[in-house]
């Protein structure tokens, strides 16, 4: 048993001078522009230098999209201070600059990468020539073969609306669970004078903690039929409830639906599965949250509405629901979103897609074009999901902008803003 | 009135009490059987040795009970306890390799190693743990993980709060649409962003460091913490900057001075998610880290979960260790959080 | 941005990394993705050879299997990754396609390699792996205390595993991982099918077949009909069953071959799988092994040491150690020949297990057809179609998987570098 302990200090020293570096070249490129913005031949130099900047990329072997990206770059920031910026908003923009560069290099640029990606077809065949010579061939006409073939069917029958709706199933069936149970909870540990609480709450976080991985694989190996825990304490406890009652055996769990099953082999026992495991790891989030915007809420709130009369439910539904609200549907839609793109625990669920049945979009995505080494049509796939989820967020932010509660906030401000808010918002109270 | 609002009733807070216990039960099941698989020496998942259970009628309540414990109890752990280890078999071992290294041939270049490697220990039930650190690089990777994840989230934290500052007190063109791209960023599914960030982390000659990692990764956890900062950021009222203003006071230091002060609880939170974020960061780490030297934690408990030759007792004690202090950092804020959440009142 | 960023960097490593690096020391990266006791012996190999040839450095990585594929997939085309792989046969398929490990034709002549071992990496004419070993085959594992004589035929095999099977018990006459096309490619060829037909240049899967059809329904009347084996188990379920003595007969490959050893001891029997009584012809598993792939962009004296290297492990010394430690059965028909290796009892058994096995095509087509043939299987053992039917589904989604794969500017898979 040895550490290594000197290299990373090494490269730590390293990547601080590094940044630094980047910091100093971005402050004074930044510097240089504003000094710069109002000079007459400023946009025509900013064109050169993108152009410049392009080609030599090019021709020491990038792709065109890498080109033309570098070339955009430049003449993007020329415009922007000549037509937008025009020599104010310093301080901010001092401000906002490392973290900007950041994102351009590695969001916006691998974005455009794959976008541009989407429309080609690079697949094993071509790889290495994309990679070594920036080409590769479009993918059918006008490159949109690869968006074409996302939808068209499969010979498994699984094809793309099948899964999607199956998507939408998984997500609000999860969402359902996770609001549901955590909000429940949260209600229950909010229970005034209960002994115990800071225990309590701390086990219920725990499925939180534990890496999603590990969780999933132990729930996989509990969920088999034959040598699986979840089978053989169905039969067991299925067999202590039951009796005999005039000669018949009477098994009242069985009837709900407590019974044994091949959890792999059967689609939909395999999705409940899945969704069983989802389930276990998101509610304590969503507790967490629920717990936090509860605890904000003064009991003085509810002593006054219990002395004008209010029955403990209307208190719930009058109070303490549109108290929550602010915290719990941002929360929810984060929650909706994750769901919604949750790779390990189905891909693991399934084994590594052995398993059919219970695929979502991302699972789907990752099985039809990763074992294949589709690269062109993976990015095609992920923008669709990508546009889906956009549609998706920008359709909640208008049915909520229409209802009183979320006032005078733009959709796309509104979508920012929100997201901030499952944690910030139970935090207010300290800062202010 | 309040009185009545207060008191609960015995038979009340018992209700309360069962369903939290249930519902503990149900959180940490799995959790002890992790626990449990971590002390077995059979590298399965499944407990091998559950019999068959007796046919109603014929079953007592100790079975049933037996039944219930016996799936997350360590086995293996408990008749450990019960019963302590033979010293007698371990001595005997070494004497028996003594004796062998003498008889191969000296011209076998493979003699001496064979001889360093024969040397075979007994399997206790912390076997799966001492393998960890013994067997396997399992203190380098914590080692690797936690300077990769806590450079990573210090960097990120530093430039998502500047940003967020920006975001919060300044109005710019295009401050809409930046907004709306962090939040959209939060929907780009994981597998999309491999190649590219791969190609850019290696033009900046970062491929297979450290360094490109830390880079990759504070980028990755960017907008979240940027709309978690923003989002406090508002909540502070810019009365109190403007007044440190007035005085002669800069944007800059009024950001450090006093503004980052104030916001302790969020800037924690935000790094406490970040943290999180990165310490159990598969993908990029996988993509971007190749010497095994330098591998975080993530990808070296793959290594022992490969499909044909799974070790789930080294993959169940190595969670095991992991989840440690995450589970230690995260009851530790916890505490912090929560008396953070609960002075106060709704005024926001 | 990028060309901004580049000098400072190399400023940067310049002043902190020049005193560290290692002087004139060629260093070749060697990745494998086998299981740690076999690392262990792969790490004794570099260090006797680092001993020989002290001028040469070689950096053991280990990846998982899957991993291994992708990782130098991608990180080979940019220069990165390992100069040499070491891996089953059928990565040749994808690498040599990609186009990122280069021919070894030269690397192999005058070696005496057992001729099928070369078969099995050789597409479009060329060998593209170095053998050094062979296995990966099916074997059938029983315990010695409870069977007297590995069954000869399915038919002595079916009566005593029907006499075992217990389900109430969760004791079953037969376990393996039976929805794995691997195992289930024992049956199909044991009914005269196989996945993939190859005629030149074209490949194509076959799955819709009589054939298959019929191996199809054995296997399913294995569960339905026979009762023998669980309605559903995997990998592990199946091992586990073998080792807490719940399963009379148990199939699985030679990789467990050390690991059983050491829980049975001298109780392990193995046996080649029976021959199927309806057809007279055996189970024949699939067989695989072990190859050395090279970079295609390794070249001077980063190919010479790398040939120094493999010249070293398909030597005489090697080779015996990878019968004698690892159990495996050797490339080379030297060390075949060894009387050490006839001695060996365990390997004499696996060698004997492996004579009906036939060679794993090389082709990444095969990718295609282990795909569709899992979907097939799934559907017929859950029943949820019938197995006329399932075939017909297994073909389709194999060809439909082939033709994504095929895709792209030239026709045939593997480019001439």
């Amino acid at each position: 048993m040895h550490v290594n302990i000197t290299p990373a200090l090494i490269e730590l020293c390293k990547l601080s001078g590094i940044l630094l570096l980047i910091l100093g070249l971005a402050y004074g490129y930044l510097w240089l522009n504003y000094k710069l913005w109002s000079f007459r031949l400023y946009l025509l130099c900013k064109i050169m230098l993108g152009v410049s900047l392009g080609l030599t990329l090019k021709s020491a072997g990038s792709s065109w999209l890498t080109a033309g990206f570098a070339i955009c770059i430049p003449i993007l920031v020329g415009c922007y201070f000549r037509f937008f910026l025009k020599g104010r908003y310093h301080t901010a923009s001092y401000f906002l600059a490392p973290a900007v560069m950041g994102i351009v290099l590695l969001f916006l640029y691998p974005l455009c990468y794959e976008f541009y990606l989407s429309f080609h077809d690079l697949n094993l065949n071509t790889f290495s020539g994309w990679i070594q010579e920036g080409k590769a061939p479009l993918a059918g006409a006008f490159g949109l073969e690869n968006y074409v073939e996302v939808f068209q069917n499969r010979a498994t029958g699984q094809s793309f609306f099948i899964v999607f709706l199956r998507t939408i199933l998984w997500t609000a069936i999860n969402l359902f669970f996770h609001v549901g149970l955590g909000l429940g909870l949260a209600l229950l540990l909010n229970t005034p004078n209960l002994k115990g609480r800071a225990l309590y709450r701390t086990i219920l976080t725990l499925p939180w903690v534990v890496p999603q991985v590990i969780a999933v694989l132990v729930w996989r190996a509990d969920f088999n039929e034959s040598v699986g825990f979840i089978n053989q304490f169905i039969q067991v406890t299925n067999q202590l409830c039951s009796f005999e009652f005039a000669g018949q055996t009477i098994a009242p769990l069985t009837w709900i639906g407590f019974q044994t099953q091949s959890w792999f082999l059967n689609p939909n026992a395999l999705f409940a599965a899945a969704c069983i495991v989802n389930i276990w790891l998101g509610v304590p989030f969503m507790m967490i949250n629920a717990l936090g915007a509860l605890q904000s809420i003064p009991q003085s709130v509810y002593e006054a509405a219990a002395i004008d009369g209010a029955k403990p439910f209307q208190r719930f539904l009058h109070i303490t629901l549109p108290l929550l609200k602010p915290v719990m549907v941002p929360a929810a839609m984060l929650g909706a979103i994750w769901t919604f793109n949750n790779l390990n625990v189905i891909f693991l669920m399934t084994d590594g897609g052995r398993y059919e049945g219970a695929d979502i979009l991302v699972t789907d995505l990752f099985k039809q074009s990763f074992t294949y080494y589709r690269y062109g049509f993976a990015a095609a796939y992920s923008f669709v999901i990508f546009a889906i989820l956009c549609l998706f967020t920008f359709l909640q932010s208008r049915v909520g902008k229409e209802k009183p509660a979320a006032k005078k906030r733009p959709p796309l401000a509104d979508g920012a803003k929100s997201s901030g808010v499952p944690l910030s918002t139970p935090l207010r109270s300290t800062g202010a | 009135m309040s009185s009545t609002l207060m008191k609960t009733s015995l038979s009340r807070s018992l209700v309360v009490h069962i369903l939290l216990s249930v519902a503990c039960i149900v959180a940490t099941f799995p959790i002890f059987r992790v626990i449990a698989i971590s002390f077995r020496n059979t590298d399965t998942v499944s407990a091998s040795s559950q019999t068959s259970f007796p046919a109603p009628g014929q079953a007592s309540f100790d079975d049933y009970i037996h039944f219930y414990t016996d799936a997350i109890l360590p086995k293996e752990l408990l008749t450990a306890l019960k019963a302590p280890a033979k010293p007698t078999a371990q001595l005997a071992t070494p004497k028996t390799d003594e004796a062998a290294p003498a008889a191969p041939k000296s011209d076998d270049p493979f003699a001496e190693l064979d001889a360093a490697s024969e040397q075979k220990s007994e399997r206790t039930w912390y076997s799966n743990y001492t393998d960890l650190f013994t067997k396997h690089l399992f203190l380098q990777w914590i080692y690797n993980s936690l300077i990769i994840s806590l450079s990573a989230s210090l960097i990120g934290i530093i430039l998502a709060a500047t940003a967020a500052y920006a975001f919060s007190r300044f109005e710019f063109p295009g401050k809409k649409l930046a907004s709306g791209f962090l939040f959209m960023s939060q929907m780009i599914p994981g597998p999309l962003m491999i190649i590219p960030v791969y190609l850019v982390i290696k033009s900046l000659n970062l491929g297979n460091t450290y360094a490109g990692l830390v880079v990759a990764m504070s980028v990755t956890i960017l907008p979240f913490s940027i709309m978690v900062l923003k989002g406090y950021f508002d909540t502070v009222p810019k009365s109190l900057e403007e007044a440190a203003r007035v005085d002669g006071c800069t944007a800059a230091s009024a950001f450090f001075r006093i503004l980052l002060p104030l916001s302790t609880p969020a800037l924690a939170i935000a790094f406490l998610f970040a943290f999180t974020n990165a310490w159990s960061e598969f993908l990029l780490a996988s993509t971007l880290i190749d010497n095994v030297e330098l591998r975080p934690w993530t990808l070296g408990l793959m290594e022992f979960s490969g499909s044909y030759d799974a070790r789930w007792g080294l993959f169940a004690a190595g969670s095991v260790v992991i989840a440690l202090p995450t589970m230690s950092l995260f009851l530790y804020s916890s505490k912090y959080v929560i008396s953070g959440l609960t002075v106060g009142g709704v005024k926001g | 941005m990028k060309m901004k960023l580049h000098s400072p960097y190399f400023l940067c490593l310049a002043l902190s990394t020049a005193p560290l690096q290692a002087a004139d020391k060629v260093q070749i990266n060697f990745w494998e993705q086998d299981p740690p006791a076999v690392a262990a012996e792969i790490d004794k190999w570099i260090t006797v050879f680092q001993k020989q040839n002290p001028q040469i450095q070689v950096i053991r990585q280990h990846y998982e299997n899957e991993e291994l594929r992708t990782k130098f997939l991608r990180s080979s085309v940019t220069g990165d990754g390992a100069d040499i792989v070491y891996g089953p046969n059928d990565v040749a398929g994808v690498f040599a396609t990609a186009g990122v490990i280069q021919s070894v034709d030269k690397l192999i002549a005058g070696k005496g390699f057992n001729p099928a071992s070369l078969e099995m990496t050789k597409i479009d004419g060329n060998v593209w792996g170095v053998p050094l070993s062979e296995g990966s085959h099916l074997m059938l594992y029983y315990n010695k205390d409870l069977v007297k004589k590995a069954p000869e035929d399915t038919k002595a095999m079916l009566s005593e595993a029907k006499a075992f099977t217990d389900a109430k018990q969760g004791k079953y006459g037969l376990a393996f991982f039976q929805s794995e096309p691997y195992w289930f490619a024992a049956f199909q060829a044991a009914f005269g099918g196989a996945p993939l037909t190859v005629k030149g240049k074209v490949t194509k899967v076959t799955i819709d077949t009589p054939e298959t059809q019929k191996a199809l329904q054995f296997l399913v009347d294995l569960k339905d009909k026979d009762k023998v084996i669980p309605a559903e188990c995997n990998y592990d379920c199946a091992k586990n069953l073998f080792l807490s003595g719940k399963t009379l007969f148990h199939i699985n490959g030679d990789w467990e071959l050390n690991a059983y050893k050491e829980k049975f001891g001298d109780k392990l029997g193995i046996a080649a799988l029976p021959i199927v009584s309806e057809t007279g012809k055996p189970l024949a598993p699939m067989m695989g092994g072990r190859f050395l792939f090279l970079n295609a962009g390794t070249k001077g004296e980063k190919l010479e040491a790398s040939r120094k290297f493999v010249d070293f492990v398909t030597g005489k010394m090697v080779q015996l150690r990878i019968a004698n430690q690892l159990n495996s059965i050797p490339a080379t028909l030297e060390a075949r020949q060894d009387p050490s290796v006839k001695a060996n009892a365990l390997l004499s058994a696996a060698i004997d297990a492996s004579r009906n096995a036939k060679p794993m095509p090389p082709q990444v087509e095969m990718r295609s057809a282990w795909d569709g043939m899992r979907i097939m299987i799934q559907r017929a053992m859950s029943g949820k179609e019938t197995v006329a039917v399932a075939i017909k589904t297994g073909q389709k989604a194999a060809d439909e998987s082939m033709r994504a794969l095929q895709k792209g500017p030239e026709a045939s898979p593997a480019k001439a570098k």
